[in-house]
């Protein structure tokens, strides 16, 4: 047996636990989920009835779902221009800071909401927009505007921008370190040629940090999409898509219908469709945004 | 003058930038000054830190998410050994031994990066029922230790290609196998990417919320995210009577081991972080 034989052996015995349990459970559900929806399941006798496209036809005459649209897209592009650009913000504001001490201590704070499991930090945000002792009506109380006081969250028309207002201003967390750990990473002629043809300040930020920092940017625009598409986690937490329907999303319905009302075949339908979307989305933007 | 001015410029912005982190930070500091107070105190005060303070909230809060504590830190301790174990193991394999189909088993397990989790979200739990792991703690530790090395052998590949292969090749000459090699000299010298990895795992599990709320079904087996929802719904709709001192002592009981992490390990999370290139 030849050495490289006998090295691919012992690979794939390292390699086994991996292959196999991805295959349960990483590639088995998503492929599943393909099959699944153009099935119905039936809870007598627990059956799976073939139903074609079925599933798929219903989604256009479910005005629920068609509603949960606009609320998705608002929701996602509201979250990524805010995901996009405030991290860039407060990266270059600390990347301008010239004591390096300073810098580091400032990277340490950028972590400390981590610490915080994410479902506290919306709660805690629940406890600022209650509508009785919350902070932000207090605060309106204080300044004499009680005619803007508002239930935000169970108000269906602020319900969607109170979402989005969640975690203002947004300044801290990991989305600056990865700003940053590109900034850094500029090489130091770079900056100082910059420097030498003028490009200080904002015009150096414009002409010289942007460009440099594509390759994140990328990545937040990518990851921000996948995940504006398919987060419920404010739905399951906050609002239940309420008041009536108007935070609803098409993943948090999908969930309704599958853990609500056993319509798993509908809902894997979802789930395909807004996959679809996600990975069209995904393939867009890796082609139109270009790094290096 | 020049200098003065540039001393002010620089004054204004760290004024501004530690503005913006006290901003967002403060709404942590609401639960660090609420959990102490009783409920009087509260009512004249749910703002600003007040004395004295009282512990008794924390007692009240155990007792509801208590048991959920421990379950997050069961399956928390065991989808980190377990996802960091096959991650690093993987990231040594594909860096360090030369095999055939290397590329497709590689290509193989990085390309699940690229499927949104939507998908298989439903068939998820059919897999988990079928596996007879309803309402068992199982279902997250499984899910986790092998959704682990998707990345993580991403990130643990690169590193361990930038180890020097001097440092292997000695061990070589003395006679030590593969698995020896990555457990006496890959492991040791990467432990802050494998501590990165460490805190991913452990942050996932702990604000994990979906998945437990699909499998777990009783509140013995809940996870501190299931626990938390759960004690604040229970205490909502009491309008100016909801006991949000207790609410905040239970939050503040769940950051705790997040606080510990990043204690002793964020400054190999910010070094992690800073090395892995997150950009595409």
């Amino acid at each position: 047996m030849s050495r490289k034989m006998r090295e691919s052996l012992q690979a794939y015995f390292f390699l086994s636990p991996i292959v196999i349990g991805l295959l349960i459970f990483a590639y088995y559900p998503p492929l599943r989920g393909l099959i699944t929806a153009f099935f119905e399941w039936i809870p007598a006798g627990d059956q799976w009835k073939f139903v074609g496209f079925d599933n798929f036809a219903r989604m256009l005459t479910d005005e629920v779902l068609i509603a949960s649209v606009p609320n998705m897209i608002l929701l996602m592009f509201g979250g990524l221009l805010i995901g996009v650009t405030v991290p860039f913000i407060m990266a270059e504001l600390i990347f301008f800071v010239r004591s390096e001490k300073l810098k580091y201590y400032y990277r340490v704070m950028l972590l400390l909401p981590l610490v915080v499991p994410g479902v506290v930090g919306m709660l805690v945000w629940n406890f600022i927009y209650d509508p009785n002792i919350g902070l932000i009506n207090s605060l309106l109380d204080a300044v004499g505007l009680e005619q803007l006081k508002h239930a935000w969250l169970s108000d269906s028309s602020t319900v969607l921008f109170a979402l989005l207002f969640m975690g203002f201003p947004w300044a801290a967390g990991i989305g600056p370190l990865i700003y940053l750990s590109g900034l850094m990473n500029i090489p130091t002629e770079v900056i100082d040629s910059a420097r030498l043809d003028g490009a200080t300040g904002l015009k150096r930020v414009l002409q010289v940090d942007i460009p440099m920092v594509t390759g994140q940017i990328k990545f937040f625009v990518v990851t921000g999409m996948i995940g504006g598409l398919q987060q419920f986690g404010q739905q399951l937490v906050l609002t239940g898509g309420g008041p009536g329907y108007s935070s609803m999303v098409p993943g948090y319905h999908m969930y309704v219908q599958a853990f609500t009302y056993n319509h798993f075949g509908y809902a894997s339908a979802i789930g395909l469709v807004l996959f679809a979307v996600a990975f069209g989305l995904t393939i867009v933007s890796m082609k139109f945004i270009k790094s290096e | 003058m020049r200098l003065s001015g540039k001393r002010a410029s620089q004054l204004a912005l760290n004024a501004f930038i530690v503005l913006l982190l006290a901003m967002s930070i403060y709404p942590m500091t609401i639960l660090l000054f609420g959990f102490t107070k009783d409920s009087l105190t509260w009512q004249y005060n749910q703002w600003l830190p007040a004395l004295p303070m009282w512990f008794t909230n924390l007692n009240y809060a155990w007792k509801q998410v208590g048991t959920a504590f421990w379950n997050t830190l069961f399956v928390a301790a065991a989808a980190t050994l377990g996802g960091v174990f096959l991650s690093s193991l993987g990231g040594f394999v594909f860096s360090r031994m030369k095999f055939y189909a290397k590329e497709i088993i590689f290509y193989f397990i990085i390309a699940l990066m690229m499927v949104p989790a939507i998908l298989g979200l439903i068939p998820w739990y059919l897999l988990i029922k079928e596996l007879g792991l309803l309402n068992s703690l199982w279902a997250l530790v499984f899910t986790s230790v092998f959704g682990a090395p998707i990345f993580g052998i991403f990130l643990l590949r690169g590193f361990f290609s930038s180890i020097p292969e001097e440092l292997f090749e000695a061990a070589k000459i003395d006679g030590c196998g593969n698995f020896k090699l990555y457990y006496k000299i890959a492991v040791p010298v990467s432990l802050s990417s494998l501590a990165t990895l460490a805190i991913m795992q452990v942050m996932g599990v702990w604000n994990d919320l979906v998945g437990p709320s699909i499998v777990l079904t009783s509140p013995d087996k809940f996870v501190i995210t299931l626990a938390l929802r759960n004690f604040s719904m229970s205490m909502s709709g009491g309008g100016m009577l909801t006991n949000y001192p207790a609410l905040f002592a239970a939050y503040v009981i769940s950051s705790i081991p997040l606080v510990l992490l990043f204690f002793f390990a964020s400054k190999y999370y910010i070094e992690g972080l800073t090395s892995s290139g997150m950009k595409l």
